[in-house]
C-alpha cells in the first residue's frame, strides 16, 4: 500500500463541493484532542482521488464490523499479556492495515494482527462519526463510488478472516466472542456471495423482462392490426335495419287494429 | 250488442290483466355496489418473497367442443333461478358477450389492484372453459401466472342471466350500461381452513367454490401422500358452480361483519354504470367500472390481503415451485428453519421466485394493454355503447308499455263503472206477463229503460275500445322491445366470434412468446442457483410417518426411514379423512409445533399447537367452519377451552401466540 502524505486539513475538512452537497450531515462532536488523534490515525490515507478516499474510509468501517465488546475483551487480553503488543495510540491507520495484510507478519506474530485490529475498533470508536461523515461527502460527491462497496467489503472479510484465524492460533478457538465472530464471517462471506448473485440475476432479470415486454408489444400489435373493425359496426347497423324495419311493421299494425276495433268493433 | 260488449269486455280485462301482472321492467341496476368505495385501505401484509398478492382470474375462452356443453350448463344452473334459454342463437350470443366483457372488466379490478400494490404483486390470469378427460366441463388457465404463488386469487365473471325474454327483468346482466359482477375472492385451501379458503363470494357460488376448494385440497394432499410436493390450480368458481362440482356448506357472514372462519356473502347486483361515462367511454383513460364496483371491492380484497395468514397461503405453492430447482430444500421450506446453511440456501431460492415473478408480470401487463389499448378495447367500448342505445330502446320501449297498460287499466275500470252504473237489473222479463197488455207495458217499460242509458252505452263503448287498443299496444310493444334485443344479439354473433378469437390470439401469441423465454429463464435461473449453492446438512426426503390406520408419508426431514426434523405428513384418521400435519416429526411421529389440517367431507378444521406423540398436547388453536377458539388439549383430547391469554405454539417461524 502506499503511503501518501496529507495534510490534516484535507483530511478533516471536506472540500467546498462536499460540503454543498450534504447540507444535512450530523454535526461531528469531537473534542479538539480527539480530532487531532483522529487526524494523526489517518495521516496516510490517500488523497490523490475521492475514489481512493473513498476505499479506505469504507475500509476502515468494515474493518471493525461485527467487532462486539466481548470480542474486544478477548483481543484485550491477549495485548494484556503481551503488552509491548498494544499499539499507540497514535499509530497511522494504514501502517496497521498494512501490518494486518503482511503475510510474514500474520504467520509470526498473530498477537500484532489482533493488537493491529484492536487499533481499528478504536478508531472506529473513537472517529466513527468523522468517518461516517467524510463518507457520506464523498457519496454526495460521487453516488457511484457505491459500486466499489462489494470490493471493499471483500478485502475486509479477508483482514478479519486473518483476525479470526489468529485468534484461532491464539488458542481462543472455544472462546463464545471468537466462534461468534467467525460465524459473522460466513454470514458476511454469504451476504458477498449473495450480492454477486443479486447482481447476476438482476442483468438476467433486465435482460428478459425489458426482450419480454418488446416481443409482446409487438405481438399486441400485430394481434390488433389483424381485427377486423368493421364487423361490428356491420352489425350494429344490421340489427338497426332490422329495428327500423320492426318499427315500421308495428306502426302499420297498429293503424290496422284501430280500424279494426274501430270499424267492427260494435 | 249488449252481450257481444260484455264479452268483449271482459276478454279485454283479461288481455289487460295478463299484460298487468307481467308489467315491463326497465332493466334498472344500482349506482353503488355494496361495497363502499370509501378511503383506499393501506396495505400492510408482507407475503413471502416471489409471492404475489393477488391473481384475478377470469373467463376467457370456451374451446369449441365445449360450446354446447357449456351453454347447457350455463342454461340449466343459470344465477338468478329458473333454467332454459329460449333461444339457442341468443343464449350462444349472451355466453360470448359474458366472455368478452369478463375479459374486459376483468381489468379494471387488475387497474385497480396493479395501482394500489407493490410492483409485480398483482397478476392476471384467463382461463380456457374446456371439456376434462372424463368429459366435465372444467377451466384452466392460459398462462402460467397461477404457478406463482399468491396471498389470494379473485375470480371474476360478468355475469348475464342466460335467457334474453328475462332480459328487462331483475335477473342479473351484463349488457350496456348494466354489469352483474359474480365474484369470489380466496385464499389457498391451507389457510383460511375453516371456510375452506374462500374468503368472500358472490351468495349463490358459495357452495360451490368452497367444493371447488375442498376437492383442490383433496387432490393436492393425495398428491403429496403419493410423494410428491404439488399444489393444483382450481377451476373457475363460476365453473364449479355451473358444472355442479359437490358443495360445501361454510358459515357465511355479510359483506361489512366480521367474523372468524365465515366466507362474506356478497349479493348478486346489477351494477348500473353512469350513462353519461358510458358515452364518453373511450375520449379518455377512465374506468367507468371504477366507481360504482371496483374501487370498493379493492379495499374489500385489500382487507382481506392483510388479514390473510400469507405464511400459510403460500407455502405449498411456494414449496412446489422451489422443488423445480432444488428438492431436497422445497419441503424443508414449508415451515423453515433456522440453520444457517437453510438460510443462506432459501435465500436463493426464494430469489428465483422473485424473478419468476417479476417476469411473469410483465406478461400481465401487456395482457391488460392488448385488451384495453388495442382495437379490442375500442370494439368493446364501441359494443357497450350499442348495447347501452339498444337498452335505452328497450327501456323507452317498456316505459310505452307500461303506459298502453295503465291506460288499458283505466279503459277498463271505466268500463266496469259504466256497467255498473247502467242499471242492468232494472230489465224485467215479459214472459211472465199473464195479459197481453201486461206483456206490452213490460216491452215498454223495458225499453224506456233501454232509451234512458243510451250515453252510458256510447261510453261503455269508448271505454272497451280503448281497453281493448291499449292492451293490443302493450302487446305489440313488449314484442318490438324483445324485437330490439333480439336483432342487435343475433346480429352481433359473428363478430362476438371475432373479437373472441382475437381475445385468443391475444393471449395465445402472449404465452407463446412468455412461455419459450420463460423456460428459458427457469434454465438460466437454475445454473445460477447450483453454481451458488452450498450442501445442507439436512435435507428434504420421502420417508414413513405413522398414521393410526395406514402407514402416511413423509415429506422433510428423515432419519433411519422415519420422520424425523421438519416437513409434511400426510395420512388419514379413525374416520378416514385426510390428513395434512405441517411442522415436525420425531421417530415417525408429530412431534413439536404442528399445524395440522383435518379434510373431513362436513367441514376442514386444522389444529396449530404443540404436539407430541403424534397427538396434539397443551395449547392449540382450532378453526372450522364459523369460529376460531384456543382449546387445551391432553394425548389428542379436546379438554376444552383454553384460560384467555393462552399461548400457543406454532411452527411457522413467528414464535409464539397468544389466543
Amino acid at each position: 500500500m502506499k503511503h501518501v502524505l496529507m495534510t490534516a486539513a484535507a483530511l478533516l475538512l471536506p472540500t467546498t463541493a462536499f460540503a454543498q452537497t450534504t447540507p444535512d450531515a450530523a454535526p461531528i462532536a469531537l473534542s479538539p484532542e480527539q480530532s487531532e488523534q483522529c487526524i494523526t490515525m489517518m495521516s496516510g490515507f490517500p488523497d490523490d482521488s475521492p475514489e481512493s478516499r473513498y476505499v479506505f474510509f469504507r475500509l476502515a468501517q468494515e474493518l471493525a464490523k461485527d467487532v462486539t465488546p466481548e470480542l474486544s475483551t478477548l483481543m484485550a487480553q491477549y495485548m494484556v499479556e503481551n503488552e509491548t503488543r498494544r499499539l499507540p495510540a497514535d499509530t497511522p491507520m494504514l501502517d496497521v492495515i498494512e501490518d494486518i495484510a503482511d503475510p510474514v507478519l500474520r504467520q509470526a506474530a498473530p498477537e500484532q494482527t489482533v493488537a493491529g485490529m484492536a487499533h481499528i475498533a478504536y478508531f472506529n470508536a473513537l472517529c466513527g462519526q468523522f468517518v461516517q461523515g467524510q463518507v457520506d461527502s464523498l457519496l454526495a460527491f460521487n453516488p457511484d463510488l457505491n459500486a466499489t462497496n462489494i470490493a471493499i467489503r471483500e478485502d475486509a472479510l479477508y483482514l478479519r478472516q486473518i483476525l479470526a484465524e489468529s485468534l484461532d492460533r491464539l488458542g481462543a478457538s472455544q472462546n463464545m466472542a471468537a466462534q461468534a465472530y467467525a460465524l459473522s464471517l460466513v454470514i458476511e462471506r454469504d451476504d458477498i456471495e449473495y450480492i454477486g448473485f443479486e447482481d447476476e440475476i438482476g442483468e438476467l432479470e433486465t435482460l428478459f423482462m425489458g426482450d419480454l415486454d418488446t416481443k409482446l408489444a409487438r405481438s399486441n400489435d400485430a394481434v390488433n392490426e389483424g381485427m377486423d373493425v368493421d364487423a361490428f359496426q356491420d352489425a350494429v347497423t344490421l340489427a338497426n335495419d332490422m329495428n327500423d324495419q320492426a318499427r315500421e311493421q308495428a306502426k302499420g299494425e297498429r293503424l290496422w287494429t284501430l280500424v279494426r276495433i274501430l270499424g267492427g268493433g260494435g | 250488442m249488449r252481450q257481444s260488449l260484455l264479452t268483449l269486455l271482459a276478454s279485454s280485462m283479461l288481455a289487460t290483466g295478463a299484460l298487468t301482472s307481467g308489467c315491463a321492467s326497465t332493466a334498472k341496476g344500482i349506482s353503488q355496489s355494496t361495497f363502499v368505495a370509501g378511503p383506499d385501505i393501506a396495505l400492510t401484509q408482507t407475503a413471502p418473497k416471489g409471492t404475489a398478492l393477488a391473481i384475478v382470474r377470469y373467463p376467457a375462452f370456451v374451446e369449441d367442443d365445449a360450446e354446447l356443453d357449456f351453454a347447457d350448463a350455463y342454461s340449466a344452473m343459470a344465477i338468478g333461478g329458473g333454467s332454459g334459454a329460449s333461444d339457442q342463437v341468443e343464449t350462444q350470443a349472451l355466453t360470448n358477450a359474458m366472455i368478452l366483457k369478463s375479459n374486459f372488466f376483468a381489468m379494471s379490478l387488475y387497474r385497480e389492484l396493479a395501482a394500489r400494490l407493490p410492483e409485480h404483486s398483482v397478476l392476471l390470469s384467463p382461463h380456457k372453459i374446456m371439456k376434462a378427460p372424463d368429459g366435465s366441463l372444467t377451466s384452466e388457465p392460459m398462462t402460467q401466472a397461477e404457478s406463482i404463488a399468491s396471498v389470494v386469487t379473485v375470480d371474476f365473471t360478468a355475469y348475464s342471466y342466460p335467457d334474453l325474454e328475462e332480459m328487462m327483468g331483475d335477473k342479473p346482466l351484463s349488457f350496456g350500461d348494466l354489469v352483474t359482477p359474480v365474484v369470489t375472492v380466496r385464499t389457498d385451501p391451507r389457510a383460511s381452513v375453516g371456510s375452506e379458503g374462500v374468503l368472500l363470494a358472490s351468495s349463490p357460488i358459495i357452495g360451490a367454490s368452497a367444493g371447488g376448494n375442498y376437492s383442490q385440497a383433496i387432490s393436492d394432499a393425495t398428491t403429496m401422500q403419493s410423494g410428491r410436493l404439488e399444489a393444483g390450480v382450481p377451476e373457475l368458481d363460476i365453473i364449479s358452480q355451473i358444472s355442479g362440482t359437490p358443495r360445501m356448506s361454510p358459515a357465511t357472514q355479510g359483506v361489512g361483519q366480521w367474523q372468524d372462519a365465515a366466507v362474506r356473502s356478497y349479493p348478486i347486483e346489477k351494477i348500473q354504470l353512469s350513462g353519461t361515462a358510458l358515452a364518453a367511454l373511450g375520449s379518455d383513460d377512465t374506468d367507468i367500472l371504477e366507481a360504482p364496483f371496483t374501487n370498493g371491492f379493492a379495499n374489500q380484497i385489500i382487507s382481506m390481503i392483510n388479514t390473510t395468514d400469507a405464511t400459510k397461503a403460500a407455502m405449498v405453492r411456494r414449496a412446489d415451485n422451489i422443488a423445480d430447482y432444488d428438492e431436497s430444500l422445497a419441503a424443508l421450506t414449508l415451515v423453515g428453519s433456522d440453520d444457517p446453511d437453510y438460510l443462506a440456501r432459501v435465500r436463493y431460492a426464494e430469489r428465483l421466485l422473485e424473478a419468476e415473478q417479476k417476469y411473469l408480470s410483465v406478461q400481465s401487463l401487456r395482457l391488460y394493454d392488448g385488451v384495453i389499448n388495442g382495437e379490442m378495447g375500442g370494439q368493446v367500448r364501441d359494443m357497450l355503447k350499442a348495447e347501452y342505445r339498444i337498452l335505452e330502446q328497450r327501456r323507452k320501449l317498456a316505459r310505452q308499455q307500461n303506459t298502453s297498460v295503465a291506460l288499458g287499466i283505466l279503459s277498463a275500470v271505466v268500463a266496469g263503472a259504466v256497467i255498473a252504473n247502467s242499471g242492468g237489473d232494472s230489465q224485467e222479463d215479459c214472459r211472465q206477463a199473464r195479459m197481453q197488455r201486461q206483456y206490452n207495458d213490460c216491452l215498454n217499460r223495458n225499453r224506456r229503460n233501454q232509451g234512458s242509458s243510451l250515453g252510458e252505452q256510447v261510453a261503455l263503448s269508448a271505454a272497451i275500445q280503448g281497453a281493448i287498443f291499449s292492451a293490443t299496444e302493450a302487446m305489440r310493444r313488449n314484442k318490438l322491445s324483445k324485437g330490439v334485443g333480439t336483432n342487435y344479439l343475433q346480429s352481433v354473433v359473428p363478430a362476438l366470434d371475432a373479437q373472441t378469437e382475437i381475445q385468443v390470439d391475444l393471449i395465445d401469441s402472449s404465452e407463446t412468446i412468455t412461455a419459450i423465454r420463460f423456460e428459458d429463464l427457469k434454465t438460466k435461473l437454475s445454473e445460477l442457483y447450483s453454481e451458488n449453492q452450498r450442501a445442507l446438512d439436512t435435507i428434504a426426503t420421502q420417508c414413513a410417518y405413522t398414521g393410526p390406520n395406514d402407514p402416511g408419508t413423509w415429506l422433510g426431514a428423515c432419519e433411519n426411514g422415519l420422520a424425523n426434523g421438519s416437513g409434511v405428513g400426510i395420512f388419514r384418521n379413525n374416520a378416514g379423512d385426510l390428513v395434512e400435519h405441517y411442522g415436525y416429526a420425531k421417530d415417525g411421529v408429530a412431534d413439536g409445533p404442528g399445524y395440522r389440517i383435518v379434510r373431513a367431507p362436513s367441514g376442514s378444521y386444522s389444529v396449530e399447537g404443540n404436539f407430541s406423540g403424534g397427538t396434539a398436547n397443551g395449547v392449540a388453536r382450532v378453526a372450522q367452519s364459523g369460529s376460531i377458539a384456543m382449546r387445551r388439549f391432553s394425548n389428542g383430547q379436546d379438554m376444552g377451552e383454553a384460560p384467555a391469554g393462552s399461548i400457543m405454539s406454532t411452527p411457522f417461524r413467528m414464535g409464539a401466540r397468544t389466543g
